[in-house]
């Protein structure tokens, strides 16, 4: 089995994170669903968070379940908690970096020390942070899988995915991933490519963005808390991370109702994370209410302003007065 | 890829191995219980390899007692015998290792047959391998897929080489005792009878052994570029001590081979016994990377049995003289190895007993060719 040439995008994409070897694949989902089916056998068991969606999530809880993988849900972030779920054959733990919506950092280093006492890989999808923002195999992670929506694209909308680490391992996956999939087609790959030499200005332009509409929402009176991780909430990441992404969430008051057509403003509950149910939806802490905010490299006074004028259209009403009551 | 064999990995892990040495280390466990009716059943446990794990949860049943389980047909009505699945192992590992062999030269075989015996008659074990390679093949290439079985077919280097095997007993009596037997260079009983297995190479690292009726498949995980369809010939040689270890606690001769050491104590049909058997593999030995064992190393057989059953300790010492498999392990007798093509025999063109250095890996005394692995790996030539 030759090794296949890489194209311009997979250098650049392994230059970014620092892999040997990287490979893109056709399908969001593709990099991580090849990366668990080709380091796992049947019989295997792996650890994945509980906040998991989207085609990953049916992939994992479908596909996988009947490939003979046992899966297990937890929050990935906490350490004790992705200890306590280990088994003799447990082979893989997948964590997002940034544990969407909640936007929890996943603390990388030390669930690779985990890992790595355990005799277990670990597979980092970092699509929240992009390799601008953390490199998660300088931190000891085994794989690292992206997709490349929205940010390596810059909002492109290919529906492709990337695996990048040891070539062996990622041989591995190209090669599960090309049994029901293919490589990304050559010029998808040069339309990111092209995107990804502009990557790290636009990361720092939605973190900018970010952390403009976060001032906004922590001093309106609708809202409850905002969930976006900065280096006071998680000094340890100073070492490891160079930032906390483009997105947040945050905890209103009063129920907001977003236009159903506007992507930077979303319901998880209703949208990415309708799937999983009511159930499993409280298990992994995300509430019906909860909003998800994706800011992008624009300036940020039109999101602020829509935002806004949903707040203030789900302030709770006064109370109503009985009739007879005299006002004095 | 050719014959189904994925060189191009294999050289990637003869690569890494050679940089980095954990990424050869692999840990083997199995796991016996006896069954009804001399009938031993026994899982593959999850391996260590390298940096990871390999969880394929396969159960095998061997047969340590020659009578069918007539009410309990679905336990293994033509399970192999503990000798069967020893060498089915061995066979299973020569078939690979040929194929693998003649992939890395660029041959293809449409076939790779292997006859795999012990207990013909002469002064030693009388175990052996004879291998007809079938296809466009020519005699330079059969003799070094021949030479690469006798370097680098892990089971028949494991026959071939003082191997260590550690039995720990625990009793689990109100008194709780272990006990750690050997190694030691005991002379083994040779088997009391012959057997043989024949064993039909599949394609890739796959095979199909089959032996008095019994059928079993052999493959690697796919870490180790097979196909996870069946457990690997290491596993068939731990299942087959953990299940003449088993059923010699049973009380029954446990080889399936007629020994004639059958203590004649039980009835064979089965006790609360556990049997855990474990090995570790260096893969630079397989791949040929640096002077490394080839065969398995610190086989070890953990025995725990019930408090009622106050003689197993006495059972298991006899079985360490006795046991056939045991003994194919412990008097370290290299297997005669032949090949043919296309049913003609080829001159191997090496001196008796190989002329092959054994141990750990330090040329035996006259024998010019290193074991370096930057000089002998089919792979990073």
């Amino acid at each position: 089995m030759d090794e296949p040439p890489r194209s311009a995008a997979e250098r650049l994409v392994g230059e970014l994170h620092g892999a040997e070897a990287t490979a893109l694949l056709a399908g969001s989902g593709a990099a991580a669903g090849g990366a668990l089916t080709a380091l796992t056998n049947p019989g295997g068991h792996v650890i994945v968070p509980a906040q998991l969606a989207g085609p990953v999530r049916d992939f994992v809880e479908n596909d996988l379940a009947r490939m003979g993988r046992e899966v297990s849900f937890t929050d990935c972030t906490d350490i004790a908690a992705v200890g306590a779920c280990l088994r003799p054959e447990t082979q893989v733990v997948l964590t997002e970096s940034l544990s969407d919506p909640l936007m929890r950092p996943s603390p990388v280093n030390e669930l690779a020390e985990l890992a790595h006492a355990a005799d277990l890989f670990l597979v980092v999808d970092n699509t929240a942070l992009s390799p601008a923002l953390l490199r998660p195999l300088d931190l000891g992670a085994t794989l690292v899988v992206e997709r490349c929506s929205p940010y390596l694209d810059g909002r492109v909308g290919l529906d492709a995915s990337v695996v990048a680490g040891p070539p062996r391992l990622v041989r591995r996956v190209a090669a599960q991933a090309a049994r029901t999939g293919a490589r990304l087609d050559p010029w998808s790959s040069e339309l990111l490519a092209a995107s990804l030499r502009a990557l790290a200005l636009r990361m720092s332009a939605l973190q900018r963005n970010t952390r403009e509409v976060a001032a906004f929402l922590r001093g309106h009176p609708g809202v409850a808390r905002v969930n976006l991780p900065d280096f006071d909430s998680a000094p340890w990441a100073a070492e490891t991370h160079r930032g906390f992404g483009g997105l947040l969430s945050f905890e209103p008051r009063a129920p907001l109702v977003p236009a159903t057509h506007d992507e930077s403003v979303s319901l998880p509950a209703r949208t990415s994370h309708a799937g999983l149910g009511a159930r499993r939806r409280r298990a992994a802490g995300i509430s019906a209410t909860l909003v998800r905010v994706a800011p992008g490299i624009e300036p940020p006074a039109r999101l602020v302003g829509t935002l806004r004028g949903l707040l203030d259209a789900a302030r709770p009403a006064p109370p109503r007065v009985p009739e007879g009551t005299r006002h004095v | 890829m050719c014959n189904g064999v994925d060189v191009t990995g294999m050289r990637e892990l003869a690569v890494a191995s050679r940089q980095a040495s954990w990424e050869a280390q692999a840990e083997l466990n199995v796991l016996g219980t006896p069954a009804a009716g001399g009938r031993e059943r026994v899982r593959t446990l999850p391996m260590r390899l390298g940096p990871g794990r390999v969880a394929r949860p396969f159960a095998l049943t061997v047969a340590t007692a020659p009578t069918r389980p007539a009410a309990a047909p679905d336990l293994g009505a033509d399970a192999p015998s503990p000798m069967a699945a020893a060498l089915a192992a061995l066979g299973g590992c020569a078939a690979a290792t040929a194929a693998t062999s003649l992939a890395v030269q660029g041959a293809y075989a449409t076939g790779i047959s292997v006859r795999a015996f012990a207990g013909r008659p002469g002064p030693s074990l009388g175990a052996g391998l004879e291998l007809d390679l079938r296809g466009d093949l020519d005699a330079g290439q059969a003799r070094l897929a021949l030479e690469h079985v006798r370097r680098f077919s892990v089971i028949r280097r494991t026959l071939a080489e003082p191997a260590e095997v550690r039995v720990i007993g625990t009793w689990t009596g109100d008194e709780p005792r272990s006990v750690t037997l050997g190694p030691s260079g005991a002379a083994q009983d040779r088997p009391a009878t012959a057997h043989e297995v024949r064993v039909e190479w599949e394609g890739g690292l796959r095979s199909i052994a089959t032996s008095a009726g019994s059928r079993m498949e052999i493959d690697q995980p796919k870490q180790l570029f097979g196909a996870d369809s069946a457990p690997n010939p290491q596993e068939y040689l731990l299942a087959a001590l953990a299940a003449e270890a088993l059923a010699a606690l049973g009380g029954r001769s446990g080889s399936g081979a007629g020994t004639g050491t059958d203590t004649g104590t039980g009835t064979g049909t089965g006790t609360a016994a556990e049997l855990h058997v474990s090995a570790r593999l260096d893969l630079r030995g397989w791949l040929g990377v640096g002077p490394r064992p080839v065969g398995l190393r610190n086989i070890l057989l953990q025995c725990l049995w019930p408090p009622e059953d106050r003689d197993g300790l006495d059972r298991l010492v006899h079985w360490t003289g006795h046991g056939a498999v045991l003994g194919l392990l412990r008097r370290a007798e290299r297997p005669h190895t032949s090949v043919t093509v296309n049913g003609l025999p080829i001159s191997d063109g090496l001196p008796v007993g190989d002329g092959l250095p054994v141990g750990d890996g330090t040329p035996a005394a006259g024998d010019p060719r290193p074991i370096d692995g930057s000089d002998t790996s089919p792979y990073l030539q």
